[in-house]
């Protein structure tokens, strides 16, 4: 690889006791509305090993995304943050902003949804790929510039050049996309934060995006949290799911055991109610009602309300997470029920 | 009268020297659904505002249900008779609804435009209507804003069937949406169809749901129809290597995401 392995010292020698490179245990996330705590975040535990792609499930207001931002700080104004964030055997909830910096810079990177809205419109694209190298790497301006290239090429952009010299509305959302990855690529972090990465582009953009991002990524041996409302995306490029309901993660399993064997309902209904391209069937079955943020949820389990199988037990406290035969899962009933995967 | 309720010629449009519509030809039987797939650019949307008016085409023909659609003004009179045809629900739920406008209002608005009703007659079948889309007469007196993104795309569907059209072109009308929520929409759809036998022109990129939702379907690049054919042999055997590329690149079980060769 033409890149530079960078800072590799102080990578070595710190690691956390459970050897997860990053650890959310009991994360969680409210923002004040008027005299009360509104919860969009709830009792979150989730460990990333090195080199290790988790896919983080869910629909809208599930979570997910708040859950990746809080990892870097990049929460809603006034919101409080409770549990605890451990990156690399140090704890990250409760730093300064210096040190979230530093994270932010070398260590976790964030691809966004809208590449457009995170690439500054005014600057060219070259601007915008050796900025971090040369601020904060130290990089001698003509070599960022011969790295930043290279990267361009990495993802896929031949004519890097040329590309150098263009501004942002000069490309197309793909390839603005790749611009995002070249520049996470720059830094060499430890874990990419990617948000829906592929959700604004079109289908065969998304496959050759998510592949760009996938090769890359295992090549440098990054660790990856892919946030996605696609089940059936996450689990072609993760090694580990986990699903998120109302601010909580329901189910979390390795990616060939979870879509064959959900344990919560919610993932199994999950999978069924979305169409096939292989498949018809008459009416599709679905999950009645609609997603629930975190703080819509009463009492009982989230999805009590909304679960062909919920019984009496299921309205009477949040349901504990429980491990069955490798799956971590928040249902009183997973242990009794047998569930549909996708066939 | 013949069963044919869209039939489309040669549509071609230009916007200055850009050509996002080029030769555009099919037609539309009574009680059909029929898919018009595509990435972004590919034109499919220029199809759809062109069926409905919203677009004059640079060349062609449409006619819906045997009546030729002109290019000069036409009388609001006219206007009416061709909302009776034709109604399109939009991809976006957020701005396709009046903001300051009474759930039930929308609804009864479109009727009031089409059917001479008493005010009473006129609430009563907005209520009906609200219920054949899932909602519930307590929504009727709610702003958009007090309803989430799947019940704001009912109550567009409920106010395009309203006036009882003969073809509903549905725009992206899922995309935006949850997909436990695309799900119940997309067998509001077919219920509807069955019950009525309203024909769709159902623009969209997801393959899966075009497989769910249409019996043909015409696939577009760069403004132009590719490949088409009734949509679960188009699926199964594509035949045209755009269509083949389409279909390799949709998440499934099994699948691996790819990349292309650089041309």
């Amino acid at each position: 690889m033409s890149v530079h392995k960078l800072h590799t010292s102080d990578k070595a020698e710190s690691h956390s006791a459970d050897g997860a490179l990053l650890s959310l245990r009991g994360l969680g996330l409210a923002v004040p509305a008027g005299k009360e705590w509104r919860p969009l975040v709830e009792e979150v535990d989730l460990s990333i090993g090195r080199g290790e792609a988790v896919g983080l499930v869910g629909e809208s207001g599930s979570g997910k995304s708040m859950t990746a931002r809080t990892v870097l700080g990049l929460t809603p104004p006034g919101a409080r943050v409770t549990g605890e964030i451990v990156f690399d055997g140090t704890p990250v909830t409760g730093a300064d902003q210096r040190a979230l910096r530093a994270l932010r810079t070398r260590r976790i990177a964030m691809i966004f949804q809208d590449p457009r809205a995170h690439i500054n419109p005014v600057r060219t694209i070259g601007d915008f790929l050796t900025e971090a190298m040369i601020a904060n790497l130290e990089v001698p301006a003509p070599e960022a510039a011969a790295r930043a290239v290279r990267l361009l090429a990495d993802v896929g952009i031949t004519d890097g050049e040329r590309r150098m010299r263009q501004y942002p509305h000069e490309l197309s959302g793909g390839l603005l996309q790749r611009v995002m990855i070249a520049s996470v690529l720059a830094v060499e972090p430890d874990l990419v934060l990617a948000d829906e990465p592929t959700t604004a582009l079109d289908v065969t953009t998304q496959s050759e995006v998510m592949a760009i991002l996938d090769e890359l990524r295992r090549e440098r041996g990054m660790a990856m949290l892919l946030i996605t409302h696609d089940l059936e995306l996450a689990a072609a490029t993760c090694d580990r799911l986990a699903v998120m309901y109302a601010g909580r993660i329901v189910e979390t399993q390795p990616a060939t055991a979870l879509t064959s064997t959900p344990r919560h309902p919610y993932t199994s209904g999950l999978m069924l109610s979305r169409p096939s391209i292989d498949a018809v069937v008459h009416r599709l079955p679905v999950i009645p009602g609609r997603p629930l943020a975190a703080f819509e949820a009463d009492d009982g389990c989230a999805f009590a309300p909304r679960c062909a199988h919920a019984q009496g037990l299921c309205h009477e406290g949040r349901p504990p997470v429980q491990e069955l035969d490798g799956a971590r899962v928040a249902c009183v009933r997973a242990g009794e029920l047998t569930l549909q995967g996708e066939s | 009268m013949s069963d044919i309720v869209i039939e489309a010629s040669g549509l071609r449009k230009e916007f200055g020297t850009a050509v996002a519509v080029d030769d555009v030809s099919f037609t539309l039987h009574r009680g059909q659904s029929l898919a018009v797939v595509g990435e972004s650019g590919s034109g499919k949307t220029t199809v759809a505002r062109m069926l409905i008016g919203l677009e004059t085409p640079s060349d062609g023909t449409i006619s819906v249900c045997g009546r030729p659609r002109g290019t000069g003004r036409v009388s609001s009179r006219e206007r009416r008779k061709r909302a009776r045809e034709i109604q399109i629900v939009f991809q976006d739920p957020y701005s396709s609804l009046d903001k300051l406008q009474r759930i039930g209002d929308v609804v009864e608005t479109s009727l009031a435009l089409h059917f001479p009703l008493t005010p009473a007659e006129r609430r009563r079948r907005a209520l009906e209507l609200l219920e054949a889309v899932g909602l519930a007469e307590r929504h009727a007196d709610m702003l958009p804003r007090q309803l989430s993104g799947g019940q704001r795309q009912r109550v567009a569907i409920a106010r395009a069937i309203a006036v009882q059209p003969e073809v509903l072109v549905l725009d992206e009308a899922v995309a935006a949406l949850d997909v436990s929520i695309q799900a119940q929409i997309l067998n509001l759809l077919a219920d509807i169809r069955e019950r009525s036998g309203i024909s769709y022109v159902f623009i969209s990129h997801d393959l899966a749901v075009v497989h769910q939702i249409s019996d043909t379907a015409i696939v577009m690049s760069n403004g132009r129809i590719v490949e088409r054919g009734a949509t679960p042999d188009l699926l199964r055997a594509p035949q045209e290597e755009y269509t083949r590329a389409l279909r390799a690149a949709v998440p499934r079980p099994g699948w691996k995401p790819s990349r292309r060769q650089q041309a």
